[in-house]
């Protein structure tokens, strides 16, 4: 039965009288009928001696009206409390004098906390990637002379995962990515009867520069975050901790296997990444452009020098570094349950996907200018 | 030989010198971050004995197994297994420290992305050289031994729950550890699969002399295996003696953990409903 509140002014304020079930729906309407009044002081009395029952919804209703009333020292009274109804008030803890809920810092010094507070988690947060950084130079570099090695065949299937898998997706984006920059090439160059360069200016860029970075981004957000869910789940199960207590490193297990997988396979797929971009410039230029096969050929291989190849090949491991510490650092440092492992995903391919950019104008500016 | 008789034995055979001490805690104090856990903690392992660490949840019963294993460093005070402190091992010490000490973890720990056998293998492939086929028969029947056979080739989320833990106990029993650190054996399984878990643990101590520290709030648990048990309260020692001695021990907070006195209700003050019929 839905409550019905009727409402009638006294000498001693306004009284409403209930009738039905005071329950979730019925509460919403009493809070409706009565804040206003209350807010302006206005003392009210609730009769609930019609009322048939009330659940915590409706005792909760009762309580915040009477903080209202507390709030602008004006009055809140029930009467008429009987049968089951006064059975749950009378269970009902009475609300805290003033609303607590959590103590919510404000103001300017709440400000230079907070921006103190993110200053020490940027610092705590690198020191943690440079210790991070050390033990995969040691368990990668000086473990193994020591006859110490990452677990066998954890490499190579690791580099199946983020290097082998990676092959269809890289070389579509890059094959359309090829196509793409020969028609627009081909759309300033053709004003100067210069299409032969469509040529130079695929070939160029996707060497030095597109090759590297696609493949990155690809990779970053393939297994770049794969890596940090996984290793983010491991430390929430307790894998990891697990992992130490048999006496093994989880840098060497986990970390160190995909560092040199990706080491490998990144170079590898950048180099088929500009392959396929190439064959897609030339596929528009003999297409669309009417340009010969081997002439098309012969100007890509005058255009393009080793000095690019090495360049975009040296950036493409240090891309892959970026994508495969980032992602083993959000995974390791994850904290809270999945949704942890959720922010430490997101934060892995932002992050990376910045920092590679940032590496690669750094790569650029650093080679034009020496 | 009952149960109850190989308790007996154990706890006889169990007293003796510093030589027989396994673990031994003085005065930890430790917690995460600013928030201390445990407070100036102290007791001993004796070697061949399952001691049982209960108390309520989170009173830190957890956080001792951590320390234990070199996973936390405590704030103070220190421990000493096998008279070695895991906090400060070197990495070569490390490994044959570790190998003496098999875990169990609550959730089971088994590692996802291996099967239940390559798990139970790992011990070997990273701390031994035998051959591969060696390896295979061993762990073939270390999962028998705690009544899991023909499943090496699943994976760990194939497995229910229960199967999981015994599969996470027959890994951490691999390279035959003389302590086992359990951490909730039996939470959150049925009886039956808990009792299960606790006479196979019962079993691995009698036969191979494995001695345990098993954190639980499982009183079944408890009665069945343990030979001696340690209370901690809100990061302190409360109790340390044998089950008989807990249940008619002079504390009363001890007594209400083993007879599960709920509670009293604490009267709340005042109610909603002697706020609202106030007469102003």
């Amino acid at each position: 039965m839905p409550v019905e509140i009727q409402s009638s002014e006294g000498p001693a304020g306004r009284t409403l009288t209930l009738s039905g079930t005071l329950d979730a729906a019925a509460a919403t309407s009493l809070l409706k009928a009565a804040s206003p009044a209350l807010r302006k002081g206005i003392a009210i009395t609730v009769d609930l001696s019609h009322v048939s029952s009330v659940d915590s919804a409706g005792a909760g209703a009762l309580a915040e009206c009477f903080i209202l009333a507390s709030e602008r020292s004006a009055r809140f009274q029930a009467v008429g409390a009987g049968g089951q109804v006064r059975d749950v008030l009378s269970k009902t803890p009475s609300p805290p004098a003033k609303a607590e809920g959590g103590r919510r810092d404000s103001g300017i010094g709440a400000f230079f906390a907070r921006i103190g507070g993110s200053g020490y988690g940027v610092r705590e947060g690198s020191l943690a990637f440079l210790q991070l950084l050390a033990d995969t130079a040691y368990w990668g570099l000086v473990a193994p002379l020591r006859r110490r090695f990452p677990p066998a065949g954890a490499t190579s299937m690791q580099a199946l995962r983020i290097g082998a898998d990676a092959l269809p997706i890289v070389g579509l984006i890059s094959f359309l990515l090829g196509l793409i920059m020969a028609f627009q090439a081909a759309y300033q160059l053709r004003q100067f009867g210069a299409n032969i360069f469509v040529a130079n200016l695929v070939g160029v860029s996707m060497v030095r520069e597109l090759g590297p970075l696609m493949s990155a981004i690809v990779v970053a957000g393939r297994s770049g975050s794969a890596i940090a869910a996984e290793l983010g789940t491991m430390v929430v199960g307790e894998e990891i901790d697990a992992l130490r207590t048999m006496g093994i490193n989880e840098i060497r297990f986990l970390v160190v296997p995909r560092v040199f997988a990706i080491t490998f396979t990144q170079p590898s797929l950048t180099l088929f990444s500009n392959a396929v971009g190439i064959f897609g410039g030339f596929l528009i230029a003999v297409l669309y452009l009417d340009l010969s096969a081997a002439a098309y050929i012969q100007q890509t291989i005058s255009a393009l020098s080793l000095n690019d190849l090495i360049t975009g090949l040296s950036k493409s491991i240090v891309f892959a570094w970026i994508i495969v510490l980032i992602g083993c650092h959000c995974g390791l440092r994850i904290t809270g349950g999945a949704e942890g492992v959720g922010r430490a995903t997101t934060t892995s391919v932002v992050a990376s996907i910045f920092f590679i950019i940032v590496a690669d104008s750094v790569f650029t500016t650093l080679s034009t200018l020496l | 030989m009952t149960m109850a008789e190989g308790r007996d034995v154990n706890v006889n055979g169990g007293v003796g010198g510093p030589a027989d001490i396994v673990v031994e805690v003085r005065n930890m104090t430790a917690g995460y971050g600013d928030k201390v856990i445990l407070r100036d903690i102290s007791f001993n392992v004796r070697r061949g004995e399952i001691l049982a660490l209960i108390g309520g949840s989170g009173c830190g019963k957890s956080t001792v197994i951590r320390t234990l294993v070199g996973l936390l460093t405590p704030m103070s005070g220190g421990v000493r297994v096998f008279g070695q402190d895991p906090a400060v091992l070197e990495e070569e010490q490390r490994i044959p420290f570790l190998r003496r000490i098999g875990m169990l973890f609550q959730n089971g720990a088994l590692l996802g992305s291996m099967t239940v056998g390559d798990n139970i293998a790992l011990p070997f492939r990273e701390h031994t050289s035998l051959p591969e086929t060696v390896i295979r028969r061993i762990v073939e029947s270390k999962l028998a031994m705690v009544g899991l056979p023909h499943t090496a080739h699943l994976m760990p989320s194939e497995l229910s729950g229960g199967m999981r833990k015994r599969a996470s106990l027959s890994r951490a029993m691999a390279l035959d550890p003389d302590l086992l650190l359990c951490d909730e054996p039996s939470a959150g399984l049925d009886p039956i699969v808990a009792a299960g878990i606790d006479v196979t643990l019962r079993d691995l101590q009698r036969n191979l002399g494995t001695t345990m520290l098993v954190v639980t709030h499982e009183l079944a648990s408890v009665a069945l295996i343990a030979d001696r048990v340690v209370m901690l309260h809100e990061g302190h020692v409360l109790a340390d003696g044998t089950v008989e001695e807990m249940r008619t021990s002079a504390d009363a907070r001890v007594r209400d953990f083993f007879a599960r006195t709920p509670p009293s209700t604490v009267d709340a003050g005042p109610n909603l409903l002697s706020l609202l019929e106030e007469v102003a």
